[in-house]
């Protein structure tokens, strides 16, 4: 079992929460025995606006997992299973407005491996539970003005319209749309958003801390200015951004609907790309790989390998664009149809992915270290801790999804196939939900990956299964 | 003087026979703008809608608020407690849903079903006046009410139906039915509707929905009924719309 300080931010956000509601109702209560009727008037009023202003939002969420990895990592199979205490506070006063969701988690998690290493298993630790208490996102936000807003926050700012992931956004690409049960989680911002125009919104952000983020690299702030536009069946918005240390990158969005029923997107960021070798030595610095020994195993023989460490990060490198678009369609019966296609053009050719996926299939072969690394990054991907709806490794993709909510009522059904056009790998995802009464909703979600040996999606897993449960209080 | 009393007198009977042309055949957009107002096109206003639907044998109720301001509002889920805190925003005929724990939120056509035979749309603020054209324009009666019979056509891409049959009653000029066809010209859909609300606008009062029916012919005739309650005129800021600022919370 494993307990957690109690973040700094928790204590703020609960200490003005408290502060407002108490004060209010003492101060109004010390006021009404004392007679002072005048005054009482005036606090009573206060805490009624308090009263009025509080709502929240109370959700218990349990699921369990089964993953079945694939035969290229030495582990046999993982389950996992976890129960979350989901509260949501709101507060609405005058032109503050205050949001706290703090979290319970009790988290379950079992690796099943044959493999070893000199007679001693590959996985140390076959089991583990823990519970784990933190602030899931809070906001203190403040209206200067009717159009003027100033916040701070931990948030997991999502916004565009594609599907499959976000390709506009600096923050974070995944959008979480495949797992209807988890939460992405979220990092600090200092915002500010302006309402110039109905039509139009400029919003500053400041990404300042990491918040519950994990980073691969590390985590440096993100500077980003966000220009919205809504038109008459139509929206776009521009999103320049700088990471610190990065040349920065430009992200755009745009959405046209061009009947009750049909709808056409597109989501793009251009940036400079980044010297693989230069990301090989900070995944050594992260302490995830120890490049030294691939080195010496004669595993790095991709061309233009120097084997410097401290190899410039954009060394040798152009300017890389990332573009989604897509289309949706409504039927007359309820059901979505929607097609998105991807391009990246920093994706790996066929030639780089040959290399690589020789390196891995030798990293299978040898010393104990090397395989040891590959199976902490393996536990990694497979708990989700890097593991996002698109890794990206290649240039070109598809995605087909067909959702349709409320059959009869009660059932929701979302099927998707994500297909990777370069290497021919693609996994088939289905999540069904089903309303049971008026405050439980049942999940069923599967997954399955197709392709060849070592391609993209087949990299890691073979099949999930899920099944979860939402109750809300 | 013979003359001038010539000239007034043909005046007098173009003014009446005018006037008597205008009431005798009103303007179809006049009529269709009257019965808009009465379906939640005002500058500014608030209500709840409670829905309840039946499909099959099963039963399903919403409890929803909605803030809208001309044609765009943002309408908040505020139960059953399953749907809580979702939300649908409609934004210059752009849609999104949104729902707690997911934060993106995500464009919706407004085709899209809501609940029953209840589509997003249906919350919206109608504008046939400004949306179709009238291709024909009867007498006919519906309830006993002596009423207008419009048969409209979509003219913009802001219509969620193609094509509507429109009863407006004669003596109220509000609409009390209205069918919805495909494009194919098969009925898909149908509706009644009651203004037993009232709201202040405009220093005067005037009829607001207040019950919506609707069946669904494609899934052997299902019902959905929508109420409208607690209406009132609000001052609606534009930061209610605004993606921005709505998704957390």
């Amino acid at each position: 079992m494993r307990f957690h300080s109690i973040p700094r931010e928790f204590c703020n956000c609960a200490a003005l929460f408290l502060l407002l509601v108490l004060s209010s109702t003492v101060l109004a209560q010390e006021k009404y025995a004392e007679g002072l009727s005048e005054d009482h008037s005036v606090f009573h009023g206060l805490a009624e606006e308090i009263r009025d202003g509080f709502d929240y939002l109370f959700k218990g969420v349990g699921y369990g997992n089964i993953l079945q990895p694939n035969v290229n990592i030495p582990v046999d199979r993982l389950y996992s299973g976890s129960f979350q205490l989901r509260p949501d506070f709101f507060l609405d006063f005058r032109r503050l407005r205050l949001v706290l969701r703090p979290r319970l988690a009790v988290n379950w998690e079992k690796w099943d491996s044959d493999w070893e290493i000199e007679d001693e298993p590959v996985i140390e630790d076959e089991s583990s539970i823990e519970d784990d208490w933190y602030i899931h996102e809070w906001l203190a936000r403040v209206g200067l003005a009717d159009n003027l807003f100033v916040s701070y926050g931990r948030e997991n700012l999502q916004w565009g319209p594609s599907f499959l992931f976000s390709p506009s956004n600096p923050f974070y690409k995944d959008n979480g749309r495949t797992n209807p049960l988890g939460e992405l989680p979220g990092m600090d911002y200092a915002r500010l958003v302006w309402i110039i125009h109905p039509a139009w919104t400029l919003s500053l952000i400041a990404n300042l801390d990491e918040g519950r983020q994990i980073f691969l690299f590390g985590f440096e702030p993100t500077y980003a200015l966000k220009l919205d536009f809504t038109g008459d069946r139509k929206y776009f918005s521009l999103i320049p951004s700088k990471r610190e240390g990065d040349k920065g990158e430009l992200g755009a969005y745009a959405g046209w609907n061009l009947t009750d029923a049909l709808t056409l997107h597109g989501e793009t960021s251009v940036f400079y790309g980044v010297n693989p070798e230069y990301k090989l030595y900070q995944l050594e610095r992260s302490g995830i790989l120890d490049v030294t020994r691939f080195e010496e195993a004669g595993l790095l023989d991709l061309p233009g390998f120097s084997g410097n460490p401290d190899v410039d990060k954009y060394q040798d490198t152009e300017i890389e664009t990332l573009l989604l678009v897509g289309g949706s369609y409504t039927f007359g019966v309820g059901g979505t149809l929607t097609l998105e296609y991807v391009y990246n053009s920093a994706g790996w050719t066929d030639e780089q992915a040959d290399l690589i996926n020789e390196d891995i299939l030798k990293a299978l072969e040898v010393p104990p270290a090397i395989l040891r690394s590959f199976v902490n990054l393996s536990q990694d991907f497979l708990s989700g801790a890097y593991f996002p709806e698109l890794p990206l490794f290649r240039k070109n993709y598809l995605m087909l999804q067909y959702q349709h909510p409320r059959i009869q009522n009660v059932l929701n059904v979302l099927f998707r196939f994500t297909y990777g056009l370069d290497d021919e790998s693609g996994r088939f995802t289905s999540i069904i939900g089903f309303d049971v009464g008026e405050r439980t909703q049942l999940y069923f979600v599967g997954r399955k990956t197709f392709g060849p040996a070592l391609s993209e999606f087949q990299l890691f897993y073979d099949y999930s299964l899920s099944i979860g449960l939402e109750y809300t209080f | 003087m013979e003359g001038k009393r010539t000239v007034l007198s043909v005046l007098l009977a173009i003014i009446i026979f005018w006037t008597g042309l205008s009431f005798a055949e009103p303007n179809p957009k006049e009529i269709l703008r009257h019965a808009d107002e009465a379906r939640g096109n005002l500058e500014g206003v608030k209500w709840r809608v409670h829905i309840a639907s039946t499909e099959g044998k099963r039963k399903q109720e919403r409890e929803i608020e909605v803030k809208s301001k001309a044609y765009d509002f943002l309408a908040i889920f505020m139960a059953p407690p399953r749907v809580k805190g979702q939300k649908i925003l409609m934004v210059s005929h752009n849609m999104w849903f949104m729902r707690p724990g997911l934060r993106k939120a995500v464009p919706v056509s407004p085709r899209q079903r809501l609940i029953g035979g209840a589509a997003y749309g249906d919350i919206a603020a109608t504008n046939y006046a400004d949306d179709y054209e009238t291709t024909s324009l009867v007498a006919d009666a519906f309830g006993g009410e002596e009423c207008y019979l419009f048969d409209l056509k979509a003219i913009t891409k802001n219509a969620t139906y193609d094509r509507i049959k429109y009863w407006v009653s004669k003596e109220r000029t509000l609409g009390i039915k209205a069918e919805f066809y495909t494009v194919s010209g098969k009925l898909f859909k149908s509706a009644i509707f009651e203004y037993n609300n009232e709201i202040q606008f405009q220093s005067k009062t005037q009829p607001f929905i207040s019950k919506m029916i609707i069946t669904d012919h494609l899934s052997g005739e299902d019902h959905t009924t929508m109420t409208f309650t607690e209406q009132e005129i609000a001052e609606i800021p534009a930061a209610t719309f605004d993606l921005n600022l709505l998704m957390l919370g």
